[in-house]
């Protein structure tokens, strides 16, 4: 067992050496780079964090006090920009159209005089929709000032009716709601998005850089001769690993710090979520480079199967109760799929019930394909030796 | 030879020892377009878990949760008895909206006093959160429109019908241009289907040309029909893969396909052109396909993020911007969603014509470079 472990400290030194000297297109470029660089890029595209100053043309055919005092309200609104005013139904399409408005407030003929009569009245919101944050963040906050502007002129319209002027409120809007967004009061985008993309690209990192640690070593017959099987691929495990943890690091303080990604949980358990992750990940990592056909192409294809899916599929922004079965169980072979919203409740909220079942999966799935690794190097290492045998014979 | 006849002799040598390279641009995104076709296939959210906590327990309250109950969108998960328990339901995430009826609603309504309903929205995943918002506010608000005609009919003996103009006035009716129902397949898959097609276009015109690299094969012909003799194959199959492609997601998956076919095709063929010969540049730069392999996998997700298929680009910096307007992808994706949802593209010329000059200019590159490397051959070993 010391003897294992003594093999398991030679290889990781070996293998750290490797990652940070020897390697072609040494590994920590990947290891550290790619999860810095997702975590940098992302951090600034995500920058402005909500969707503000949405461009809008209004179209007011009433031209009344009552119709410029709504648009009054929505240009007053940090989330519409007021880019143009026409004259006509064709101009608001033509806006619309050439993509110059997202937004357009179309708001009717004798908009004032409806309203006064007590006939009522409506306005109508265009929303270009084929990009889905314009309508959801249109339709929510043009309701807003609708309803606001409703009460304003709902209380006016009943005290015409005789009512008193508090009790012509109350009457109009009986129940008021108050909407309390948890963990992300601003709805910004930042906190929703970053923490799962440089998740992702600490994922891609790691595959990338450890893709040579096994598929370069099969034509090696001293090492395979000298150490066990299983002390190889554990100590070149433990190298990755413990580099990976610190990438990790590394790109949480950045997002944490720099992208001001609040963080309510313990640092413990966090750092527990992306260990039991990075151990996961490696391990696959480990797997795809033993599977690899060779050193020329370290590739699996079953790698490309992996990559692309890995964040969509993990029910990070697609959440899995909108899944149907096969993506949830297809889910669930995702190293992903049990961390990144794990970490996103331990950044946001603070805990996250899920947190000791996800790292002992993460954990668990880890060994096992330890294992497999460990079986699939045995197997390629015969067939190696009998092809020599048959090269020989011949 | 010319490039024709070079073209011609590739395409033959291809297809007798290396046809994968071109089955890979059907093969790799049809997968891919299955696999995000079906985790989308649910269209929207709904079923959002709920949580209710009714402390007034009267037949108005009930009436309210009721509504919720009949929502397709939430699906109740419990009742509470109180505030602290609804916490704890969103902060375990065992529920996603909480909704708070305090104890004197039935009270407080009727004698006029008006009434606060609380609603509680889990935050963090943003596109449920927004889902979950609109859909409670809209149960809350017709609820206390209809309470407020009654009360209105009793208090002034206004008829409901004049009684909801008085109340609101101005009604809010939305038209969502392009995609009515906020379809996530239509919002989405045009782009994810072409950032694997991307990936599958990029690999394989580099592989051919570091085999003319390693092999020089056609040495004794001009550099530039060598380049372009090359790129041609894949330049043809990739335009067929990205009509066939097209054509297989909007038939399995239903998806509309309103725009004009020539203006379809030609956005294609000047993205595959753009992207051929951006990788034949780069392929001359490294001159080693695993750094190839490498950036493909690693750049696919932050091209597809910062082309502005999701998150708009004219919410991002200004020089997030610059570098999205240097891949050829920002031309691509918008611009076909466009097409395909509204049939047409507001900057769709600009873009096409970006696309081919783009191509054009990474072409001139390769060919400069593919010439110098070759003089530099010659010299290390002269004929």
């Amino acid at each position: 067992m010391i003897e294992k472990m003594r093999d398991c400290y030679v290889i990781f030194y070996q293998e750290l050496r490797y990652i940070f000297c020897d390697g072609k297109g040494k590994a920590a470029y990947f290891l550290f780079g790619i999860p810095l660089l997702f975590t940098l890029l992302f951090g600034f595209t995500y920058s402005l964090d909500t969707l503000k100053k949405m461009p809008t043309v209004i179209y007011d055919q009433d031209q009344s006090v009552a119709s410029r005092s709504l648009i009054l309200a929505f240009s007053d609104s940090e989330r519409f920009d007021i880019v143009g005013v026409v004259d006509s139904e064709e101009e608001m399409e033509e806006y619309l159209n050439a993509e110059q408005a997202m937004v357009a407030v179309s708001i009717p003929n004798d908009f004032a005089k409806h309203i006064k009569s007590g006939i009522g009245t409506e306005v109508l919101l265009s929303v270009n929709a084929k990009n889905i944050m314009y309508p959801n963040s249109a339709m929510n906050f043009a309701k807003e000032i609708i309803t606001t502007h409703n009460i304003g002129l709902g209380e006016k319209l009943v005290e015409a009716i005789g009512q008193v002027p508090n009790q012509a409120l109350y009457t109009v809007a009986p129940i008021a709601t108050r909407v309390r967004i948890l963990y992300n009061p601003t709805d910004s985008y930042t906190p929703f998005m970053l923490p799962g993309m440089a998740t992702n690209g600490l994922q891609i990192g790691i595959i990338l850089a450890i893709c040579f640690a096994i598929v370069r070593e099969y034509k090696n017959q001293a090492l395979w001769g000298s150490y066990s099987v299983s002390s190889i691929v554990a100590g070149k495990l433990l190298a990755y690993w413990l580099c990976a943890l610190c990438a990790a690091v590394i790109s949480f303080s950045f997002y944490i710090e720099v992208f001001e990604v609040p963080f309510r949980g313990s640092l413990e358990e966090l750092l527990l979520i992306y260990a039991a992750f990075t151990f996961a990940v490696a391990s696959l990592g480990m797997l795809f480079s033993a599977w690899a056909p060779n050193e020329i192409m370290p590739f699996h294809p079953s790698e490309f199967i992996y990559f692309m899916p890995a964040f969509l599929y993990s029910g990070y922004s697609w959440p899995n109760i909108a899944k149907n079965s096969f993506a949830y169980f297809y889910s669930l072979l995702l190293p992903m799929n049990y961390a990144a919203d794990t970490i996103r409740n331990l950044l946001l909220i603070g805990y996250a019930e899920e947190l000791m079942q996800n790292v002992l999966v993460l954990a668990g799935g880890g060994i096992a394909i330890f294992l497999i690794t460990v079986w699939s190097c045995n197997r390629r290492l015969k067939k190696i030796a009998l092809i020599k045998v048959a090269e020989v014979s011949a | 030879m010319t490039w024709w006849q070079i073209a011609n002799c590739e395409i033959r040598s291809i297809i007798d020892k290396r046809p994968k390279l071109l089955l890979s641009m059907f093969v790799i995104p049809i997968f891919y377009l299955l696999l995000f076709g079906n985790l989308f296939s649910g269209n929207s959210i709904d079923h959002i878990p709920l949580v209710i906590c009714d402390e007034s327990q009267t037949y108005l309250s009930r009436q309210l949760t009721q509504r919720f109950e009949d929502s397709d969108r939430f699906s109740l998960v419990a009742y509470v008895d109180s505030e602290e328990e609804l916490e704890a339901y969103l902060y375990n995430k065992k529920a996603m909206v909480g909704i708070g009826i305090p104890q004197n609603f039935n009270r407080d309504v009727k004698t006029g006093v008006s009434s606060q309903v609380l609603i509680d929205v889990d935050g963090t995943n943003l596109m449920a959160t927004n889902i979950a918002m609109i859909a409670a506010e809209e149960v809350l608000e017709s609820f206390s429109k209809q309470v407020a005609v009654k009360l209105l009919e009793n208090q002034s003996g206004v008829l409901p019908q004049a009684a909801i103009h008085k109340i609101a006035p101005v009604e809010l009716k939305t038209r969502l241009l392009h995609n009515p129902t906020l379809d996530y397949q239509l919002f989405f898959l045009f782009g994810l289907l072409m950032t694997s097609f991307q990936m599958s276009l990029f690999i394989p015109n580099a592989i051919s040309m570091l085999i003319e690299y390693k092999s020089g094969q056609y040495l004794s012909c001009k550099p530039f029909h060598v380049v372009l003799g090359k790129i041609l194959p894949f330049f043809f199959t990739g335009t067929c893969a990205y009509g066939v492609l097209l054509t297989i997601e909007v038939h399995v998956f239903h998806l509309p396909a309103k725009g004009n076919f020539f203006e379809l095709l030609l956005l294609g063929s000047g993205f595959v052109f753009a992207m051929t010969a951006l990788s034949s540049l780069i392929i001359s730069l490294f001159n080693n396909l695993l750094v190839f392999y490498r950036m493909a996998i690693a750049s696919s997700v932050p091209i597809f993020i910062l082309s502005g298929f999701t998150w708009p680009l004219r919410a991002m910096p200004f020089l997030i911007q610059k570098i999205a307007a240097l891949l050829p992808f920002t031309y691509l994706g918008d611009n076909l969603r466009s097409l395909m949802l509204a049939g047409k593209a507001p900057h769709l010329y600009q873009d096409i014509v970006i696309l081919f000059t783009y191509g054009t200019f990474m072409l001139g590159l390769s060919i400069y470079r593919y010439k110098k490397i070759r003089i530099a051959k010659q010299v290390k070993t002269p004929m």
